[in-house]
């Protein structure tokens, strides 16, 4: 009976965690839009590594910049590749059709990637690429299996081999050994998890996590742009809309009060 | 100043009843002064009515119903039409919240047998507001053409073809092309936004005309109207205005709360109100992995989804909302409010909601084996609760009623809340069940 209910609560806490049709836990990942300097570098490494292929057709440059305090004449110089003016769509010219012959499918509008596919998702996704010798382009991805986009972050990152998943303790984490701390591997996964080759890409395992991050970051902005940070409030951070949301719910609670005793005064002879 | 508006006022009066009108329904309008909480939900069902048709006609201006512009119209509103983005959650907020209080709202008037005579064409009104509602968020959730739009309508639509014979003309006439496209969108945006509005506001008006007419129920469900002072003035009356104008704005200031919490704080509602997919643009040639209607349609999707042939599931589905008409003629009580009541009543209403509440549950959910058995026994539920509901609302023993309403009748606080705990392990049990049953056949399976 225990083993059962064990079974039980073990297939929904990874149910929970697992990839929309993968079987791959996702990683964790908080999105931050309170960092400006962060979402510009994600700004910057959208601009240079994904604007090539893909588009972002509902977001206009000015809103960018302006959202992430960047001068206007700054990011034309800097962030517009093309000769698109500053109000101008992030369209991507290249024809899909092209496109589709060489990925195999076009690559998708990354406008509202963050809100179709999730933040954490996305982090996983630009962190899961893998050597896989039998894909055109040489890599596959953990998340998303035998997908057409290169490795286009792999000068940055360097190679990733795939490796069996750890095994999962009761907790639903990896079970470490307590001494060596060591997880032991899950035979039924043979490929469930990625390993940095050691020094083969220009930045650090760490300094490329800040960078995927500061890219996804980027994009769950652009997917909602309203959900830029606002202010700090007593300590929580309030994005545009919350705030608008605050100033509509301590309008209605000042007017609740006065509606009450209005009520109050017209009911209290009614028994 | 004064003179002037009472003089304007005389004068429009003496060619139209205006006053007359405003004493029938609002100033004159005798309550039961007894109402509870389940009595604002009529009143925030017409504030989300006058939501939605303020937002629509926002939004109208500026969405494009074209298939190759829809989507990006959308956006457009989002971001760069300046508070574009709070109308558009206002207005899909609104869609799930007009559900939510509707429900409600029904769910009333099963606990106090609103529907029963003299009432009947009140519930018979209301259901087809009920109906319209339903074509009308249908119709609107093709509009944004995000993927779960277009393959929601294409689930939904091809029901139809179901039928026997007509089923495929029907289906082609409904989307007016060989597949869900443009066309259909145009058409679909058209009757969204000008026929089932004008039909859902017509229905209102005569639902409230004729809840007018007989007069509101209330929790007791017994008649005010059989105690008069010399005026004619029920004694267990009060006027609508001012007493329950007042009244309902308190519970509008907190239904607003709520919504706007929504609205600023979980537009997405994770996913139940917007649902992910639904932000990548429709494409007729990717299916998406996992097509579920929106939260409000799936109690009647379970009951489709439940019966293993199309046509029947068809007409099971159909069958589910049609049998809520004839309601008040299965109800043989001699009283209304399930206060007053026998254990056998309760009883079942409880298991109904229940059943109804997990039909929802397993209808966002991908089917398995034990999915679907739970899914065909609590269609069986739903179905017995109305077909054998005039042999045991009849047979029930029932206390006896109070010749007057009160103000401290009814289960009070504890006896509802245990009401609710009972509803509350009615549906988890068996959907934590069937999820453990269902991890027991895949751990035996290994």
């Amino acid at each position: 009976m225990k083993k059962l209910l064990l079974t039980l609560v073990l297939a929904s806490a990874a149910k929970l965690a697992l990839a929309a049709g993968g079987n791959v836990p996702l990683l964790d990942f908080t999105p931050n839009l309170k960092d400006k300097a962060g979402l510009q570098r994600g700004a910057a490494a959208y601009m240079n590594y994904c604007a090539g292929c893909h588009s972002m057709k509902y977001m206009r440059y000015e809103r960018l910049a302006t959202d992430l305090g960047i001068p206007n004449e700054l990011a034309e110089e800097h962030l517009i590749f093309t000769d698109q003016k500053i109000g101008a769509l992030m369209a991507n010219p290249t024809s899909p059709k092209l496109q589709k012959q060489w990925f195999g499918a076009a690559p998708p509008d990354l406008t509202l990637v963050a809100r179709s596919r999730g933040d954490a998702w996305l982090y996983s996704y630009l962190k899961g690429f893998y050597v896989d010798e039998s894909r055109p382009y040489g890599y596959n991805n953990l998340v998303f299996k035998d997908v057409g986009m290169p490795n286009v972050l792999l000068h940055l990152q360097g190679d990733q081999t795939c490796e069996p998943a750890l095994a999962l303790g009761e907790n639903g984490y990896p079970a470490r050994d307590p001494i060596s701390n060591i997880a032991p591997d899950n035979p039924n996964v043979p490929c469930g998890r990625t390993q940095l080759v050691d020094n083969s890409g220009k930045l650090s395992e760490k300094e490329f996590d800040v960078f995927v991050s500061d890219l996804v970051n980027f994009l769950v902005y652009t997917a909602e742009p309203v959900r830029i940070h606002d202010r700090t409030v007593l300590g929580f951070d309030i994005n545009k809309r919350q705030m608008i949301g605050i100033y509509c719910l301590l309008f209605l609670m000042v007017f609740g009060v006065f509606d009450v005793l209005l009520n109050r005064e017209y009911w209290k002879d009614i028994h | 100043m004064i003179k002037l508006l009472v003089g304007l006022r005389d004068w429009v009066d003496a060619r139209l009843p205006i006053m007359r009108a405003w004493d029938t329904h609002m100033g004159g309008y005798y309550a039961p002064k007894n109402f509870n909480f389940f009595y604002f939900f009529g009143v925030l069902s017409l504030v989300v009515l006058v939501n939605q048709l303020l937002t629509g006609i926002w939004l109208t201006m500026m969405f494009v119903p074209d298939a190759e512009k829809a989507f990006a119209s959308v956006e457009y509103i989002m971001r760069d039409v300046d508070y574009g983005w709070i109308i558009r959650y206002m207005h899909s907020t609104g869609a799930s919240a007009f559900f939510v209080v509707v429900y409600i709202h029904m769910f009333r008037g099963l606990l106090y047998g609103s529907y029963k005579k003299p009432r009947e064409l009140v519930w018979v009104f209301g259901m087809l507001i009920l109906l319209a509602l339903m074509a009308e968020a249908f119709l609107g959730y093709i509009l944004p053409w995000g993927q779960m739009s277009y393959w929601g309508a294409q689930v939904i639509v091809s029901l139809f073809g179901a039928i026997p014979v007509i089923g495929d003309p029907l289906v082609e006439w409904i989307r007016g092309d060989y597949l869900i496209s443009g066309i259909t969108l145009n058409r679909f945006f058209a009757l969204h936004v000008i026929a089932v509005p004008l039909i859902l506001v017509a229905l209102v008006v005569l639902h409230l005309l004729a809840l007018h007419e007989v007069g509101s129920n209330n929790p007791d469900g017994v008649e005010i109207k059989k105690h008069k002072d010399e005026n004619g003035i029920p004694l267990d009356g009060v006027a609508f205005h001012p007493y329950y104008t007042v009244h309902d704005i308190v519970g509008i200031v907190v239904f607003l709360m709520a919504f706007v919490s929504v609205i600023f704080f979980f537009p997405e509602m994770g996913g139940y109100f917007l649902e992910h997919a639904n932000f990548e643009e429709a494409n007729a040639l990717k299916t998406p992995e996992h097509i579920a209607p929106v939260w409000y349609f799936t109690p009647f999707y379970s009951v489709l989804r439940a019966v293993p042939d199309k046509l029947y599931g068809f007409i099971a589905f159909g069958s589910s909302v049609a049998i809520l008409f004839v309601l008040p003629w299965l109800d043989r009580s001699p009283v209304k409010s399930i206060r007053y009541r026998g254990k056998f009543s309760i009883g079942f209403l409880l298991v109904f909601v229940a059943a109804f509440i997990i039909l929802g549950v397993l209808g966002v959910k991908s089917p398995t084996t034990e999915r679907t058995f739970l899914a065909q026994v609590c269609s069986i539920i739903y179905f017995a609760f109305f077909l054998t509901m005039p042999i045991w609302s009849a047979k029930d023993k029932c206390k006896p009623e109070p010749d007057r309403v009160t103000m401290d009748g009814g289960f009070g606080l504890s006896g509802t809340l245990a009401g609710a705990a009972v509803v509350a392990i009615l549906t988890v049990g068996p959907l934590w069940l069937v999820e453990y049953l269902h991890a027991l056949g895949q751990a035996s399976g290994h």
